[in-house]
């Protein structure tokens, strides 16, 4: 654990931070040793993330963090994509349930109120068997959690707990609340509630809504729960451990293999019928309300495909070089024969193979893994084309250095809830302080023998700590926890501008074309709607045949999010395009009418009939360049009135598989409007 | 810190470290709180053993003196592929 440091509000960007960093790093480590075998930096993509990328002020040709794997924090990435839920549901009927959650949270988090109901809806019930009573009623002894609305965790936690009581809440009466405005709700809370229990058509809504969030947020705990174990014990194990396996969130070997993108197809891959509860819920609500019930499968698969863009754009670039280098070691972490080693030096072999034929090149410092010229680059290439299983300890150490990388930076982000907290009640607490004694917390130095032997020399030694003069240890305090700030970083105008010399390197080349997409891209914001599905005309045949591609728009500018491949400027794939849900292409023909050709001689495209219609059965993400839409002056781009999801499940006893189902999706679009 | 400077991050052994960093505003502050994780190899290499380090799969031995220590275990005898089980830990370098 190292110090905190204290900047002023005016003093926090990166050259600020940079060197406050620095000075973390030299308090704890003589001549720079901690920059050199640092493997990894984490942080969230706030302006930390520049430290990424910040050169050396004593030598601007050269990194900082020479040897870093730059890794941005998958609890804050996992937030934003679960929070992407909202943009996929009709505005209105998530707000309303949005409003229904908070009131139920509100309510059966209070003992008081979950008493009553307990009394009176199960113990006094006469229905309820009075063997069942008690065991019933103890579903109660723990409260509902807290609701948070821009927190999905807290979000699942309430669905949670809720659905796995929904069969109590039909017993639910107005009289719950003590007077007509509940003290804890708002008035909107409160309505919206109310609603809730005195209509069968918005309970119906409520508990489909609800179920069909719990479908994707169930999925986001398994990955967060995968996340934060370790590779090498059970949950059952883990549970039992004192101290926490130091594993626990060390999953960078599995992830670099391709662990996220099993996730990603585990999110694409699900579906409400699939799901026991969210079928019954839809289906009952279909048959009070379907057009609600169609809407809420539609937010569904909209909002389905919203994460995983989002968690795609999050996670992927871990499973890229230079991050996959440490794939090299996924036999630790798969079953222990021999194709494990095998499968390690297929992998080294191809990354070999590619830098061989010049790519994976202009990756700083882990060109060393692969350059035959390098000792490790030499051991990687032995490993990869001998049958020993013995690897180089060299490679092995360095190799294994990265894959202990933490990906998720939930503990210190608890530390700085700590912070916080005791610097907003303990006035006395200064930052030093509170430094200090997270740093007992944590390491374990003071305890050791070494660490009392050699106290008293430490004590004789603080002039050691920093350059600068002082007069007196609160002074020294100061300097050390750094909210001496005028002392310490007078002027960092130097390191501004070297900051801002790399950052105008990178983005050189970058500008071309640059208004002509914005003007396109402010058109389309215009005309189109993000979740809405089109239909486009992408090429016309000397014979005036069309052929029109069928999607749903997913982003007009995944760009605009902040994720490693647009920071580092590197393979960005989401970097000036659009990104859509395709679902097919369709050809449209009109032998009865002449051909129109234009004044180049190119026919125009066929329009589409009134009763057309599409079905798809299949679909994926794709990124296209917004131009596309503009390839016939924007014209005859189709918006589907009518879209609806069906999911047929179809027997595969003909392919001689036992007991098995598939589920196909069908998406049909109906009736169209021109743009 | 001194004694970090002199025994936890001194260069004269094989170890490496992972930084964590995270701010935020608070009080009119910003608040820059890093964690550093430092990963060792207790191990020292041998050079008759220098290439004979491997380390297997659910055979990881951690000895971790801090939560915010990791230190590593490794086998320093060559591994036969067969033999690999819960008796080859015997051979850990500690």
């Amino acid at each position: 654990m190292m110090p905190l440091q204290v900047l002023g509000k005016l003093a926090s960007d990166t050259a600020f931070k940079t060197r406050a960093c620095e000075r973390m790093i030299d308090l704890e480590s003589n001549d720079g040793v901690v920059q050199m075998r640092l493997r990894s930096l984490m942080t969230d993509m706030g302006t930390e993330a520049s430290l990424w990328l910040v050169p050396n002020f004593n030598q601007p040709h050269e990194k900082l963090f020479p040897f870093i794997l730059p890794i941005a924090d998958l609890d804050h990435g996992l937030h934003h994509c679960m929070l992407e839920t909202v943009l996929g549901y009709d505005e209105v009927l998530w707000y309303t349930y949005e409003k229904q959650v908070s009131a139920l949270a509100k309510l059966f988090s209070r003992r008081d109120v979950v008493n009553r109901f307990v009394k009176f809806q199960i113990l006094d019930h006469p229905d309820i068997p009075a063997a069942a009573k008690e065991s019933l009623a103890s579903m109660f002894d723990k409260l509902c959690p807290s609701f948070v609305k821009h927190r999905w965790k807290y979000s699942f936690e309430v669905l949670h707990w809720l659905s796995s009581r929904q069969g109590f809440f039909k017993y639910l009466q107005p009289n719950i609340l003590k007077s007509d405005h509940d003290s804890d709700m708002t008035r909107d809370e409160c309505d919206a509630f109310k609603q809730l229990l005195s209509d069968d058509m918005q309970s119906a809504r409520f508990w489909a809504m609800a179920h069909s969030e719990l479908v994707l947020h169930t999925w986001g705990f398994e990955v967060s729960e995968w996340l934060h174990a370790c590779p090498c014990h059970s949950k059952v194990e883990r549970k039992k451990m004192k101290p926490p396996c130091v594993w626990n969130g060390r999953r960078l070997i599995e992830v670099s293999g391709g662990k996220m993108s099993a996730f990603h197809t585990n999110l694409l891959s699900l579906r409400l019928e699939s799901n026991s509860s969210a079928s019954k819920s839809i289906s009952d609500l279909r048959e009070k309300d379907s057009e609600t019930a169609s809407k809420i499968a539609i937010g569904f698969a909209t909002a389905k495909q919203k994460v995983a863009l989002w968690f795609k754009q999050a996670t992927s670039y871990l499973e890229t070089y230079p991050w996959n280098l440490v794939n090299v070691l996924s036999f630790l972490c798969a079953p222990s024969d021999v194709n494990c080693f095998k499968t390690s030096k297929a992998f080294a072999s191809s990354l070999v193979q590619q830098y061989d034929a010049g790519l994976l090149r202009n990756m700083g410092q882990f060109s060393r893994f692969l350059d035959s010229a390098n000792s490790l680059g030499q051991s990687m290439r032995e490993w990869s084309s001998s049958d020993s299983p013995i690897m180089n300890a060299e490679l092995y150490q360095e190799l294994l250095g990265y894959g202990t990388a933490l990906l998720c930076m939930q503990r210190l982000e608890a530390k700085h809830h700590l912070v916080a907290q005791r610097m907003s009640t303990a006035r006395g607490s200064t930052p030093a302080t509170i430094s200090a004694n997270l740093r007992r917390a944590l390491n374990s130095d003071v305890h050791s023998d070494n660490f009392r032997e050699n106290f008293p020399r430490y004590m004789f030694e603080f002039k050691k700590l920093v350059d600068l003069p002082w007069q007196s240890r609160a002074e020294l305090a100061r300097l050390i926890s750094g909210y001496h700030l005028h002392t310490m970083f007078a002027n960092v105008s130097v390191e501004q501008a070297l900051i801002a010399q790399v950052t105008h390197e990178r983005n050189a080349g970058a500008q071309a074309n640059v208004q002509c997409l914005r003007d396109q891209v402010a058109h389309m914001k215009t005309m189109l709607a993000e979740g809405d599905f089109y239909a486009m005309p992408v090429a016309v045949a000397p014979n005036g045949d069309t052929t029109y591609n069928v999607l749903q728009l997913l982003s007009l500018q995944p760009s605009l999010k902040k994720y490693m491949q647009r920071v580092l400027k590197v393979d960005d794939p989401w970097h000036q395009k659009l990104s859509v849900m395709l679902l097919g292409q369709v050809a449209v023909r009109d032998n009865t009418s002449d051909i129109m050709l234009v004044d180049n001689d190119s026919p125009l495209p066929l329009t589409m009939t009134e009763d057309f219609s599409f079905e798809s059965v299949c679909y994926g993400q794709v990124e296209l360049d917004p131009s596309i839409f503009f390839k016939f002056d924007f014209k005859h781009v189709y918006r589907f009135d009518t879209v609806d999801f069906t999911t047929s499940f179809v027997g595969l006893s003909d392919l001689e598989v036992d007991d098995s189902e598939t589920a196909l999706v069908d998406l049909k679009l109906q009736k169209h409007c021109y743009i | 810190m001194l004694y970090a400077r002199e025994f936890y991050f001194s260069g004269d052994h094989q170890w490496f470290c992972h930084l964590r960093l995270d701010s935020s505003p608070q009080f009119a502050k910003n608040y820059l709180l890093g964690e550093l994780d430092k990963v060792s190899f207790p191990g020292s290499i041998r050079s008759d053993l220098a290439d004979t380090y491997l380390l297997v799969k659910d055979k990881l031995l951690f000895f971790g003196k801090s939560k915010s220590e990791l230190q590593l275990g490794m086998f320093v005898d060559r591994v036969d592929l067969k033999s690999y089980g819960k008796s080859s830990v015997a051979n850990i370098s500690a």
